[in-house]
C-alpha cells in the first residue's frame, strides 16, 4: 500500500469508512513515516482546538461568504449551520459524534470543519472531470478537423495544375495504333475525323460533342501514315 | 475524284442516319472455314501494304464506345499508298502531315505481332466470300468465346489487302466500319513502284527518310521494359494489361508524360500519365462522373477520353474500347477525393475526419 499522504487528514478527522480505516491502520502498523505524519496531524489539530475562541466580526464573515459565493450572499451563519447539519446527516459517521446540532456555536474553526465535507471534494472532482472531458473533446475535434482537411494526397511537392494536351494525346494514340494491323481505322483517322468536324465533307451523329477532342485543325486534312516495318495496314 | 463527289453525300447520309448494325449482320455468303486458313489470310493481310500499292476512295465511320445514342463521326477519304512506304489520307484540299509510326523494336507484348494478339484473344474463322468495290474478298471474323463477333474483315482474294472492316462492341453495337468505295490495286515489287503521290508529299517523305535526326528522336521516345521498370520505381503505374485482354504493346515518353498503349488486336487504348494535378476549371466540354470519392472527366469520342487526377498525376485514357478497360487503371490510380474548396468550414472538416476514421475502423470498408 502507498503512503497515506493527503489522506492523513481524512484519517485524523475520521472521514474514512470502516474498511478504509482498517486498511490505513494496518498500514500505519508497519510504516513509521505515516505514523509520524498522523501523530503530527493529531497534535496540530489538538493544539488548534485547545485555543480559545476568537470572536469574528459578523461583517467579516459576511464579506468572506460573499467572496466564496459570487452568485450571492450565503445564508447567515445560523442558517448555514443548520444546512451543514442536514448535509452532515448523510455524511461520514464522524459528524454525528463531533458536531451536528450541538455545533451551532460561533466557532469558525468548527464551521470550517463543515466546509470540508466529502461532497465538496466530489464537486471538485466533478468539475475536474467535466473540464477534462471538454479538453478531451476539443482535442478530438481538432484531430478530426485536421483529418478532414482538404486532401492534397500525393502532392508533397505541390505539383502544378495541368490540362492534358488532348489534341496531342489523340494524335499519339492514333499513331500508336499504327502497329496494330487490324486496329480501328477510326483510330488512325481520328485527327482527320475530328478535323472534319468543321468541314463540309463530314457529319456527326447525335452527339455533336463527340468529335471535339481531335486536332481541331480542319485545314489539316491530308495525312500520311508511315508503315512501320511493313506491319502496318493502313489501307482498309 | 468524280466518284468520290458522287458517293460522298450518299455515303454520309447512309452512315450517319442509319442505326448501327449489330454484330449479327452477315456477309454476302457464309461457308465453313478452316481457322488456320483464316489466320494465314490475316498474316498475309498484315504485310499486304509492303507488297501492294493502291489508291481509292474509302469511307470511315466510328461510333462512340461510351454512349448508346449512336454518336458517331464519319468521313470519306482519299487513300493512296505506296508499297512498303507511306499512306496518304486526303481530306479536301488540305496540306499533308506525316505520322511516323513507331519502330518495330518498340513492341513490348509477348505476342510477336497484332495477328498473334488477335489469335490470343479471339477465335479466328473464315466465314465466306463477298464483293467489295468490285473485287472478290474473303470474309474473316474474330469471335469472342461466346460466339459473338468482335470484328470482321473483307480481305482481297488476290492480295489479302483489307478492303472493308467492321468492329463491334462486346454488346454487339458497331464500333467502327470502313470500306473502299473504289480502289485500284497494283501488286508489284516496291522497287519497281512509281508512286503517284504528289510532289509535296514526296518531298515530305524524302526529308523524313533523309533525316536521321528525326528517326533518332522517335527512337529516344520509345521505352523498353528496362525504362518501364525505372518509371515504376519513380512512381509511374505501368500496367501490363487492361481489362484482362488488352496487353501493353508499346510505351513512349512524350514530354513529361508517358504513353502506354494496349490492344487485343481489335480494340486499342492508350494511357497517358503525367505529373501534376488536374485543373477542373479547364475541363470544359467534359462530362463529370463520380467514381469513389473523386471524379473522372469523360468525352464520348470517338475515340473516348477519360481524364482524372490521382496521387499527384494526371491520368488520361484515349480509347476505342468500352469503359471497362479503364477499371484496372482506376484500381491502380483511383481519382483523388474532390477538394472541398466551397465546403471547408470546421463542421464539414470534422465530418469528413469522422468519416475517414469510420472508414479505418470499418472492417468491411
Amino acid at each position: 500500500m502507498k503512503h497515506l499522504d493527503d489522506r492523513v487528514s481524512d484519517l485524523v478527522d475520521d472521514r474514512l469508512d470502516h474498511d478504509e480505516r482498517d486498511r490505513f491502520y494496518a498500514h500505519l502498523a508497519g510504516c513509521e513515516q505515516c505514523r509520524e505524519a498522523v501523530e503530527m496531524e493529531r497534535y496540530a489539530k489538538g493544539a488548534l482546538t485547545s485555543l480559545s475562541d476568537v470572536e469574528v466580526p459578523q461583517t467579516l464573515t459576511d464579506k468572506l461568504m460573499r467572496l466564496a459565493e459570487p452568485a450571492g450572499p450565503l445564508p447567515t451563519e445560523h442558517a448555514y449551520a443548520a444546512h451543514a447539519a442536514s448535509v452532515a446527516s448523510w455524511g461520514p459517521s464522524r459528524v454525528a459524534g463531533t458536531g451536528g446540532a450541538a455545533h451551532t456555536g460561533t466557532s469558525m474553526t468548527a464551521d470550517h470543519e463543515y466546509l470540508r465535507p466529502k461532497f465538496i471534494d466530489r464537486h471538485r472532482r466533478g468539475v475536474r472531470m467535466v473540464a477534462g472531458g471538454m479538453v478531451s473533446t476539443g482535442a478530438l475535434l481538432v484531430m478530426l478537423a485536421s483529418l478532414g482537411a482538404p486532401v492534397n494526397s500525393g502532392r508533397g511537392e505541390a505539383p502544378s495544375a495541368v490540362v492534358p494536351p488532348m489534341d496531342e494525346f489523340t494524335v499519339e494514340y492514333a499513331r500508336s495504333t499504327g502497329s496494330i494491323s487490324f486496329a480501328e481505322p477510326a483510330s488512325i483517322l481520328a485527327p482527320a475525323l475530328n478535323g472534319w468536324e468543321d468541314g463540309a465533307a463530314t457529319s456527326s451523329g447525335a452527339d455533336a460533342e463527340s468529335s471535339s477532342s481531335g486536332l481541331g485543325t480542319a485545314d489539316a486534312g491530308l495525312w500520311t501514315v508511315e508503315t512501320g516495318l511493313g506491319t502496318t495496314e493502313d489501307g482498309g | 475524284m468524280h466518284v468520290a463527289l458522287v458517293a460522298m453525300p450518299v455515303l454520309i447520309g447512309a452512315l450517319v442516319f442509319l442505326v448501327p448494325p449489330s454484330a449479327s449482320a452477315t456477309p454476302d455468303s457464309l461457308a465453313g472455314a478452316d481457322d488456320s486458313e483464316a489466320v494465314e489470310l490475316l498474316s498475309r493481310s498484315a504485310t499486304a501494304s509492303t507488297r501492294v500499292s493502291y489508291q481509292g476512295t474509302q469511307y470511315v465511320s466510328a461510333w462512340s464506345a461510351l454512349t448508346k445514342s449512336g454518336a458517331s463521326s464519319s468521313a470519306v477519304v482519299q487513300v493512296r499508298h505506296r508499297a512498303g512506304g507511306h499512306t496518304e489520307i486526303g481530306v479536301q484540299d488540305s496540306q499533308a502531315e506525316i505520322f511516323t509510326s513507331q519502330a518495330g523494336t518498340s513492341w513490348l507484348a509477348e505476342d510477336e505481332g497484332s495477328v498473334d494478339l488477335l489469335v490470343g484473344s479471339y477465335d479466328i474463322q473464315l466465314v465466306g466470300e463477298a464483293q467489295v468495290a468490285g473485287r472478290l474478298a474473303d470474309v474473316v471474323e474474330a469471335r469472342h468465346p461466346d460466339g459473338s463477333v468482335a470484328a470482321r474483315w473483307w480481305l482481297d482474294r488476290q492480295t489479302a489487302l483489307s478492303l472493308r472492316r467492321e468492329a463491334f462492341m462486346p454488346d454487339g453495337r458497331l464500333l467502327s466500319a470502313s470500306a473502299f468505295v473504289d480502289v485500284s490495286i497494283v501488286a508489284v515489287p516496291p522497287c519497281c513502284m512509281r508512286s503517284s503521290v504528289d510532289d509535296h508529299a514526296e518531298s515530305l517523305w524524302a526529308s523524313e527518310e533523309g533525316s536521321s535526326e528525326s528517326s533518332g528522336q522517335a527512337d529516344r521516345s520509345t521505352l523498353q521494359w528496362d525504362d518501364i521498370e525505372r518509371l515504376r520505381r519513380e512512381g509511374f503505374h505501368c500496367l501490363e494489361s487492361l481489362g484482362g485482354s488488352l496487353v501493353l504493346y508499346e510505351a513512349r515518353e512524350i514530354g513529361d508524360a508517358i504513353q502506354l498503349s494496349y490492344s487485343d488486336g481489335v480494340m486499342t487504348a492508350s494511357v497517358f500519365e503525367q505529373p501534376g494535378h488536374l485543373d477542373p476549371e479547364q475541363m470544359t466540354g467534359y462530362t463529370v462522373n463520380e467514381v469513389g470519392e473523386g471524379v473522372i472527366y469523360t468525352r464520348p469520342g470517338p475515340p473516348a477520353n477519360f481524364v482524372w487526377s490521382s496521387q499527384g498525376r494526371v491520368v488520361t485514357v484515349v480509347a476505342d474500347a468500352p469503359s471497362d478497360v479503364i477499371e484496372d487503371v482506376l484500381d491502380a490510380l483511383p481519382p483523388d477525393p474532390v477538394e472541398y474548396e466551397d465546403d471547408d468550414d470546421v463542421v464539414s472538416r470534422i465530418g469528413r475526419g469522422a468519416k475517414k476514421v469510420g472508414s479505418w475502423l470499418n472492417p468491411f470498408g
